[in-house]
This record gives structure tokens, sequence and C-alpha cells, in this order.
């Protein structure tokens, strides 16, 4: 094979031969100098990478700065009410059962019963007596609790809960009593304890003050699986049900007193019929408020147990270099996912972008690629 | 080295007084790039506006201009763009001009002594050049005339080392089984 000493003398030789012309370089630099003007390279083009990495760290940075400020804007706002209905709740148990218990609905049924003006009369005043109490100015008693009335949740929540072989039947028993010493009672309760497999579900009714107390004692009964508490706010449909159990009782107090006056048979009648009309648009309100003030104050819990063993179990607990695989991967995605919710759609779009600018540039590199 | 001193004062920023720097070295640089131009291209004219071309881009990209020895890679990477884009118009007019269709080339030397051993010399180099394809002609030239690395060259051409090593080898089988050079090389040499 040729020499590379030789190859390189041959081709400066062969080079030397070209003849290079003496101006070449001075008329290259006259067309240059005439044609641009010598001038900087801007900063910002130089630097193109660290100037873009900068802008994408400031639209995610200050998407994430606006998100956190927005959502701290929210819990100000909504911590308030959250601690007054926490408040409200915690007083209205024992104010609610009031006038819940005597029931006024009597006092329709004796008006259109009895048919006599005076009856009707003091049963409705009495019935009235009784819906305007939690309207009414505070009483000495009810003077600290102006806000029961005020704030209307119906609390509900499920637990399935796990527990240990032949505990299904005791945990049962134990729920039963956790809900009687509350204050409550079981509403529902449903087991199945023959074969292997025994299961058992209970709702339990508790007033609202105990519900956390009650959620913590079954959660402690048993390996909790599943745990959903639900709250509704029911304030304004009951305080819609009010006001217009407040408007009917004020026509049938006019239609009363028409009634009183009344001589003709014809009239009577009329006035009578009007009367039995309002009164029954009074007991169905009656009712709906009587519903949601026994939702509101007692709270309503829903615990399925079964037996350890039964539906495949959770997989073995991993070893310590396994569990730290884990860890760091449940931290990694854990990570990413804040990142991408805190960034909200800046980020993607930002990637997207950055995915299309760098697949464009290859592209168009490739195209441009001279092949030798 | 083939341009000279070392082109090191230009670090990606080219200010108002480092013009002149660069005037220096485009000049300086002139010749050799020239002279690899008329290798690979075999054609003088081809070669200038090869060459011309080549330096107005690093006149206009002077600021993107690396440092040290950086400059002159990026130097070649430029010249043999504009090298293969002549010879990918000049495939567009016409077939590649074939090695004995070389055209007269002016003679550097005025001795005729000199004239007529180098220019012996350089027409069979030029001849076997010529017939080289363009992937191992370009690699050859810059490895053997304008002093490349193998690293150099890969960059230049934009493929790996070990392609470019491959072609060199390639090349240099080629050139010693050309019989144009067999009188200029040692026989010994070209049994090997």
């Amino acid at each position: 094979m040729i020499d590379e000493r030789e190859l390189t003398e041959l081709l400066h030789a062969a080079a030397e031969d070209f003849a290079v012309p003496t101006d070449g370089a001075e008329r290259i630099l006259d067309v240059a100098t005439a044609t641009q003007p010598p001038a900087v390279r801007p900063w910002w083009r130089t630097h193109r990478l660290a100037v873009a990495c900068a802008a994408a760290l400031l639209v995610v940075s200050s998407t994430a700065v606006i998100r956190v400020l927005s959502d701290r804007g929210h819990e100000a706002n909504t911590s308030p009410q959250a601690a007054q209905s926490t408040i409200a709740r915690g007083q209205a148990g024992p104010d609610q059962a009031a006038p819940v218990t005597p029931a006024p609905a009597g006092g329709g049924a004796s008006v259109g019963a009895a048919g006599s003006a005076g009856t009707g009369g003091a049963a409705v005043s009495s019935s009235l007596g009784q819906l305007a109490r939690p309207s009414a100015a505070p009483t000495p008693q009810s003077n600290v609790k102006p806000l029961p009335d005020s704030a209307k949740v119906v609390k509900t929540g499920s637990v399935q809960l796990e527990v240990r072989r032949e505990a299904v039947s005791p945990t049962m028993s134990r729920l039963a009593g956790l809900a009687t010493g509350l204050g409550g009672y079981v509403a529902d309760t449903k087991s199945a304890e023959g074969g292997d497999d025994p299961t058992g579900s209970m709702t339990l009714r508790v007033p609202v003050v105990g519900f956390e107390d009650l959620l913590t004692r079954v959660r402690a009964l048993g390996t909790v699986q599943s745990s959903t508490t639900h709250g509704q706010d029911v304030t304004g449909q009951y305080a819609d049900v009010q006001a217009r159990l407040g408007a009917l009782n004020a026509t049938r107090n006019q239609l009363l007193t028409v009634l009183q006056r009344a001589t003709a048979i014809g009239d009577v009648l009329a006035v009578q019929d009007r009367i039995n009309e309002v009164q029954t648009q009074i007991d169905q309100l009656q009712g709906q408020q009587k519903v949601l003030d026994d939702q509101s104050s007692m709270a309503s819990l829903s615990v399925d147990v079964t037996q350890r063993g039964a539906t495949p179990g959770p997989p073995n607990k991993p070893s310590g270099l396994a569990k730290a695989w884990d860890d760091a991967r449940h931290g990694f995605t854990t990570g990413v996912e804040d990142i991408l919710a805190a960034s909200g759609t800046a980020l993607v779009v930002l990637l997207a972008l950055a995915a299309l600018v760098v697949i464009g540039r290859y592209a168009w590199l490739a195209a441009r690629r001279r092949t030798l | 080295m083939l341009f000279g001193e070392p082109f090191w004062s230009f670090g990606g920023l080219v200010g108002v007084s480092e013009v002149d720097e660069l005037e220096r070295w485009l000049a300086t640089s002139y010749a050799s790039a020239y002279r690899t131009a008329c290798l690979i291209l075999h054609n003088p004219a081809d070669a200038e506006e090869a060459v011309q071309d080549a330096f107005l881009r690093v006149w206009r990209f002077r600021a993107a201009v690396p440092a040290d020895e950086g400059a002159r890679r990026w130097l070649y990477r430029v010249l043999v763009n504009a090298c293969l884009s002549k010879l990918r118009s000049e495939r567009g007019r016409r077939t590649h001009p074939h090695s004995d269709d070389l055209p007269d080339l002016p003679a550097a030397d005025p001795s005729p002594e000199v004239m007529a051993a180098s220019g012996e010399t350089a027409d069979a180099v030029r001849r076997a050049l010529a017939a080289l394809p363009e992937h191992l002609r370009i690699p050859v030239v810059l490895r053997y005339y304008a002093g490349l690395s193998e690293r150099e060259i890969a960059t230049a051409i934009r493929r790996r080392p070990g392609t470019v090593k491959s072609r060199l080898h390639e090349a240099k089988l080629r050139l010693s089984a050309d019989s144009r050079l067999a009188a200029f090389v040692t026989p010994l040499e070209m049994d090997q």
C-alpha cells in the first residue's frame, strides 16, 4: 500500500501546481465588507438555548406561583365557611331535635277533621309556634347558638373494613355499640356469617357531632380498605322550605280570619276548602323540613365488614431494596405529577413545542446534509 | 500548521476590534483553502467560487466561529460543504468530468526543470485523485494535504471517525493500485 508520507508529498506537489490567485482573498474580503458591515451578533441569538431554557423556566415558575396563589386565595375564602359549618354542625344536634320531635302535623289534621274554626285556629297557632322557633328571636338558652340553623349539612360516609378471621360478628356488635354509645342507632344491618367467607354491612346513624368520632373508632376496628365521606349543604333548600311555610301559614291565618267572619254557608264551605288546600301544602313542606332536619342532624355511615383473606390481599411486603426502588419510583412519579399539575397546560405546550422544534431541526439538517 | 498561527482570539463573539484579525486569518488561509478546493473539484474556477462561498459564509457567521483549532475545523467543514454544493450543481449540469478530461491548469513554477518534474507528478496525482469517488477523495485531501486528523475530518464531513478511517484505507488501496502513480511510489510499499 502507498506510504502516507509519500502520499502527503504527492498531494502537496499536486496542490502546489495550482496557481493561487494573488488577489483572491482581497476580492472576497472586499465583497464581504461591502455587502455586510461588521456587526456583533445579538447576545440572545448567541445564547439561544439559554434564553429558551430561561423563558421556559420563567413560564413554568410563574404558572406555578399563580396557581399556588390562587389556591391560597381559594382556601382563604372557603376556610371561614368551613369553620362556620363545623361549628354549626357541632351545635345543631341537641337543638334541632326539639322542633322535630313535636311534629306540628297534627294541627293540620285537626283543622280538616274537626271543621271547627276555633280548634283549627288553636292548632294552627301552636303549629306556627313550633315552626317559627328556628327563625324566631333567640331565647336566652339559644343565645349562644346563632348558627345551628344557619347551615344544614347532610353528612354521609362509607367504610370498607377488613377484620381478622372469625371477627366479623364481634365487629358488627361493636359497630352497633359504637352507634348507640354516641347517641345514635343502627339504621340497617345485613350479614352473611355462614361459610368460609362471612361478611356484614351496617348503616349507622349518629348525631352529626359524633360523626368524626364514629369514623375514627370504626377505622380502629380493622384494616380500612377504602373510606369515603360526603357532605351536602342543604341550607338553601331548608331556607326555601321555611320561607314557603311562612307564606303558607300567613295565608292560612288570613283564611281563618275570613272564616270566622263568614256567615253564609257557601262562603264558609269555600273558605274551608281553601284552608284545606293550604294546609295540605303546609303538611308536605313540614314533611320535607322534617326530613332535612333529620338528615342534617343525624349523619349516616355505611360500614362493610369483610374477613381478611376472603379477597386477594395486598402483595407481600417488599424487601428493603425493592421498597426503596418502589419509593423512589413513586416519589418520581409524584414529583412529575406535581410539576405537571402545578404548571398546568403551559408546560405541556412548551414540551410539545420543544419536541417539534427539535424534530424539525433534525429533519431540516438531515434534508440539507451533504452525502459523501 | 496549515493556516499559519492558531486562530485563538474568537471565542464565539467577534467584536469590532477582532474583525481585522478575522480578515488577516482568512487572507492567510486563502491559499491552502483554495488548493484544497482545487484538489477536490479539479477545476480552478469552481474552486475559487467554492472558497469565496465558504469565506463569505465564515464572514457572515463570524460570531459563531469557535476558538482556537475549532475555527480551522469549522472553516474546513464550511469549505467541504461549498465544494459538495459545487459538485452537486456540476452533476446537475453534466456528468462528472472524466480524469482524462481535466482542464489545463496554470503552471505555478516558472522554472523549466522544476515544472517538468513536478508538472508530471502533479498531473498524475490529479488524475489519480479525479478517479476516486467523492466520498474517498475528500477525506484523502483533507488528511494528506490539509493535515486534518481523522476526528477533524469526521467533523467536517459529518461522519464517524471509524467511517473516515475505513474510507482512507480504501482510498489508499485504490491509489496504490493506480498505474498513474506507480512511477512515483516505492514498489516495495506498493506490494504491501
